[in-house]
């Protein structure tokens, strides 16, 4: 339970990265490797779960590794753990390995790629346990640079224009974030970047328009982009639908996550006062309920598959900022529920998907038909993650959901109302795919090109599939684990709109 | 009124003043031994080793200096404290690693190259010592005039010789300005003392003070050219290009360490800051060097064309802050360092490119046919260059986002959000064109083609790209432990 496991958890893949990078010569040997190095940072998270369970800290975002960093900054490098992070951080890790069992084998998938795949969830999981601003914001942005390798040289035929895009946009958004960083680090009393001085941090006013105002807004934007909420979400279909299949699940699974967590812990637990603010809630507000509604219709209208998945992602994530600005509990439990779930229920579908189009090549709708016939097995799969997306009871997406809705509702009933429309258009896009892909004749494409899944490939779905379940039915366990970091939060923030 | 640069403090020297000499004894000793072999017209190799070691020699002297010795005075020509110091390392530093990646029958055919770099490095080294206008315009020429003809060392190609022609006419009449301001100085205070002109800056009321600025925007207007500011930087794209690539890239970025921080330090010690105009004054040259030069940037196809624009923007970001007086100065060294390497990374990989492609060493590739490359040239180099772009960007974690950041926390600190919206205004305009010309060689699928001539050796040049990129790593390390040196060091002697 020593402290430096839980570093180890962002330095092993920056470690195994360049261990990587060795076995270039041998595509299959780095394939497998990269399997193996998965094994000891699942250890590491074990050893940060004991952490987090033994830990008696009191407060929010408890401190577990602090270093010096960058003292001309005021920065230490400070790494956070709590209810918050510990989920995305195990969904990060799970994700990642499920992958590594799917590379197995890929001809495409060189060391290059699993190196830089390394990396990335270097920077993630990094940006997760951040507790100091700056270091956030290295970690923020360094995973900018291999995603965008990633898409640019392993994606499809109009990668390069996706991937500048997703770096174009991030990037606006985090320069926001930058300056706003830069402006707390000036303010005469500040002790240092991290987020417990920040959190004390006097200084700023409370009100519209105050300095505090401002420096919310930036972080703000950074994670609007990420999340992303409309109308900042013009990159995530493009992103999605050019990037290789892994990073399409890591895109899903964790990058988008990490807007949702950026929210909660940069935005709403630093600066309470200024969220609860009428002018900033229902903006956030109305920009989610057009995220469900518009996301809902650009998904009805692709016909490409792997877009109408990117625009429920779309639809989905505007359901957590719901929850996020819902300021209650259930509301708030229930994005950080979600983030979980639709990670594993997205993440499941663009892999599916991806290993099916590794043999099509073609993402068409109407490309495809028959697929119940040709492979019932993985159509079950399918289905049941589609149900997963949907939000059916049994499912995690339920949960996630209908407490997303039950907080939405004791403030704001009618956004509640509106976004139960969400709900409703989900299950018609979903479902349209559903009847395109696996109902209905065997389609040519289908027919001459076998879906046969290799054991690595099944190995990597099923894993997916139960965790899906296993939350499905046990919520509770999740729920616990997020709670008190929730509630402390929320204490805080209802203790503002009462002030 | 006697003309005043000269003390009689500096006809006796102590042993500890020799040794604070020493460095720049050592560049003088390198400069005759050069100008010997070159008589003798020695071998490229020999040449090369000589000024590397000679200036990799000075570049020692000078940081071992920074540990070990005082603030050194020769009258006001001369005043070595712990930033000077740097600031001359760094140059030698820089010089160094351009000359190991000199090669070819160019050189040989004009083996006098060495001592010229060396009187180049000389003058800028000497350039942030000077403590009055006088012998700050013999160090400029002391810069200059090695700069003019080292640009025209490819004097059997046109574009090298335009680029040396538009860089000289350009000088010549811009040295025309610095002298007319200088003697406006003159006129005001009656020295060319910086101490003098401090005073007399202060005292300077009404119609006076219109002449003050004047007299600084001149001056400044000169040094803007040196490091290619917007409207003064017409020379630098064609310098960028037309040069030999070790001399382009030295002069890229040594030109801006020196000047830059001779800018600081003289304007501070003069007090022009304080006159009304003048920090607008630079600080619209920054903004219109961030922005227009960004935009110019964007609109390149050749890679060192997009750099020399790219220049311009980075000299842009130094003059936002510049006005805020002698505390940016670390900051200032910090980030032209990192400039100066990663530039320097970007041109030996860039020959390193032309050797395996068998073009000609003055030609300037075409960011699409970076394509090319990729089924030619080891991965490792495209890496670097990737390094080297993405750092220039400034994109964490890589050393250029921290030097960059604590350039523009300047800018914070003193609440000019508005220069610092331009700068990250700036900041994202430059992912276009850094990006724009990572995309090609990163993104693009390798095309066959078939082989041609990559016996030729580019050892040296890919000895410089490795080594600038760990000593622009080491900058990172370095910075935090510089930065409470100098402002101590600082603190102590002012």
């Amino acid at each position: 339970m020593d402290p430096i496991n839980t570093a180890m958890l962002i330095f092993w893949p920056a470690i195994f990265a360049f261990l990587l990078f060795t076995f270039r010569k041998n595509k299959k040997a780095a394939q497998w490797a990269n399997m193996v190095f998965h094994l000891p940072w699942f250890w590491f998270l074990y050893q940060s779960c004991l952490l987090w369970r033994s830990s008696t800290a009191d407060g929010m975002f408890p401190i577990v590794f602090n270093s010096d960093f960058f003292p001309l900054l005021k920065s230490n490098f400070a790494l956070g753990l709590d209810g918050l992070n510990l989920p995305l951080i195990g969904l990060n890790v799970f994700l990642s390995f499920c992958l590594s069992l799917y590379a197995l084998g890929k001809e495409k998938l060189s060391s290059s790629y699993l190196a830089l795949f390394a990396l990335l969830n270097a920077a993630s999981v990094g940006s997760l346990m951040a507790a100091d601003a700056f270091v956030f914001y290295i970690f923020w942005e360094a995973m900018l640079i291999p995603m965008f390798f990633l898409i640019g040289i392993w994606g499809s035929k109009n990668r390069v224009y996706a991937a500048l895009k997703f770096f174009a946009f991030t990037m606006l958004g985090s320069l926001a974030m930058l300056a706003a960083i830069l402006y707390l680090w000036v303010q005469p009393d500040i002790q240092s970047m991290g987020w417990h001085s920040i959190a004390q941090l006097g200084l700023l006013g409370d009100g519209l328009w105050s300095p505090r105002f401002w420096v919310f807004c930036g972080f703000l934007i950074a994670f609007l982009v990420k999340i992303p909420a409309w109308p900042l979400h013009v990159w995530l279909p493009d992103a999605h639908t050019e990037a290789p299949t892994g990073a399409s699940v890591i895109l899903a699974g964790v990058l988008l996550k990490l807007g949702v967590y950026g929210i909660a812990r940069w935005c709403l637990a630093l600066f309470p006062s200024i969220a609860v603010l009428d002018v900033v809630s229902f903006t956030m507000k109305v920009l989610a309920l057009a995220g469900i509604i518009l996301g809902s219709y650009g998904a009805l209208r692709q016909t490409d598959i792997k877009r109408t998945i990117a625009y429920s992602s779309v639809a989905h994530l505007g359901f957590m900022l719901l929850g996020l600005f819902s300021f209650q509990l259930a509301g708030f439990q229930g994005a950080m529920f979600q983030n979980i779930a639709h990670g594993l229920s997205t993440g499941a579908l663009f892999l599916i998907f991806g290993i099916i189009y590794d043999r099509t090549h073609t993402r068409e709708l109407s490309d495809y038909g028959g697929l119940g016939i040709v492979n019932p097995r993985l159509s079950m799969l399918f289905v049941l993650s589609v149900m997963a997306s949907i939000g059916l009871p049994g499912l995690p997406g339920f949960i996630g959901e209908f407490l997303i809705l039950n907080g939405t509702f004791v403030l704001s009933p009618w956004f509640a109302f509106f976004a139960c429309f969400g709900i409703l258009l989900g299950a018609v896009y979903m479902l349209r795919i559903v009847r395109g892909m696996i109902y209905g004749e065997t389609s040519s494409v289908l027919k001459s090109h076998p879906i046969k899944l290799s054991f690595s490939e099944w190995g990597s779905i099923i894993p997916m599939i139960i965790a899906m379940i296993v939350l499905g039915f046990w919520g509770q366990g999740l729920i616990a684990v997020t709670a008190r970091a929730s509630a402390t939060i929320i204490y805080n923030l209802q203790g503002e709109i009462l002030r | 009124m006697p003309i005043d640069f000269f003390d009689s403090s500096i006809f006796y020297l102590g042993p500890d003043d020799w040794k604070n000499l020493s460095p720049f004894i050592l560049l003088f000793a390198g400069i005759a031994v050069l100008v010997v072999a070159a008589s003798m017209r020695a071998k490229d190799l020999v040449l090369r080793t000589l000024s590397f070691s000679f200036l990799s020699g000075a570049a020692v002297l000078f940081f071992a200096s920074l540990l070990s010795q005082g603030r050194f005075f020769l009258g006001s020509s001369m005043e070595l404290g712990p930033m000077e110091r740097i600031v001359a390392g760094g140059i030698c530093l820089i010089a160094a690693l351009s000359s190991l990646y000199v090669r070819g029958p160019d050189y040989a055919r004009h083996s006098e190259w060495g001592a010229l770099l060396l009187i180049c490095v000389l003058g800028m080294c000497l350039l942030p010592t000077a403590r009055n206008w006088v012998a700050f315009f013999v160090y400029l020429e002391v810069l200059s005039i090695p700069a003019y003809l080292l640009s025209a060392l490819y004097s059997n190609r046109e574009k090298s010789l335009e680029a040396s022609m538009k860089y000289l006419m350009m000088g010549a009449f811009v040295s025309c300005f610095f002298l007319l301001g200088i003697s406006l100085f003159f006129a005001v205070s009656g020295s060319f003392k910086f101490e003098a002109i401090s005073v007399a800056m202060t005292a300077a009321a009404g119609p006076q003070q219109f002449l003050c600025f004047t007299a600084v925007a001149l001056v400044f207007s000169s040094l803007a050219f040196k490091v290619s500011l917007f409207p003064f930087h017409f020379w630098a794209a064609d310098v960028y290009q037309g040069a030999p690539a070790p001399i382009a890239s030295f002069l890229a970025g040594a030109t801006k360490l020196s000047v830059f921080s001779s800018i600081v330090l003289a304007f501070s010690e003069c007090g022009l800051w304080d006159i009304p105009g003048v920090s607008l004054y630079v600080k619209l040259l920054g903004v219109l060097s961030v922005v227009l030069g960004a935009v110019m940037a964007l609109t390149q196809s050749r890679l060192r064309r997009m750099l020399a624009y790219s220049g311009v923007v980075n000299a842009g970001f130094v003059a936002l802050v510049l006005p805020n007086g002698l505390s940016v100065l670390p900051s200032v060294i910090g980030f032209l360092l990192v400039y100066a390497l990663s530039v320097l990374i970007c041109f030996a990989v860039h020959e390193i490119a032309l050797l395996r492609l068998g073009r000609s060493m003055d030609d300037d590739l075409e960011i699409n046919s970076f394509v090319e490359l990729k089924s030619k040239l080891s991965p490792f180099y495209l890496v670097l260059l990737g390094f080297a772009l993405l750092s220039l960007a400034g994109i964490p974690p890589l050393p250029g986002f921290f030097t960059k950041y604590v350039l523009l926390s300047v800018l914070a600190k003193n609440s000019a959000f508005l220069l610092l919206a331009v700068a990250l205004i700036g900041t994202f305009l430059g992912l276009g064109f850094y990006l724009r010309s990572l995309v090609p060689m990163a993104l693009y699928p390798a095309i066959d083609s078939k082989k041609t001539n990559s016996e030729t050796s580019s050892s040296g040049a890919s000895l410089t790209a490795i080594a600038a990129t760990v000593f622009s790593l080491l900058v990172l390390f370095g910075f935090t432990y510089l930065q409470g040196l100098i402002s101590s060091a600082e603190l102590m002697a002012r």
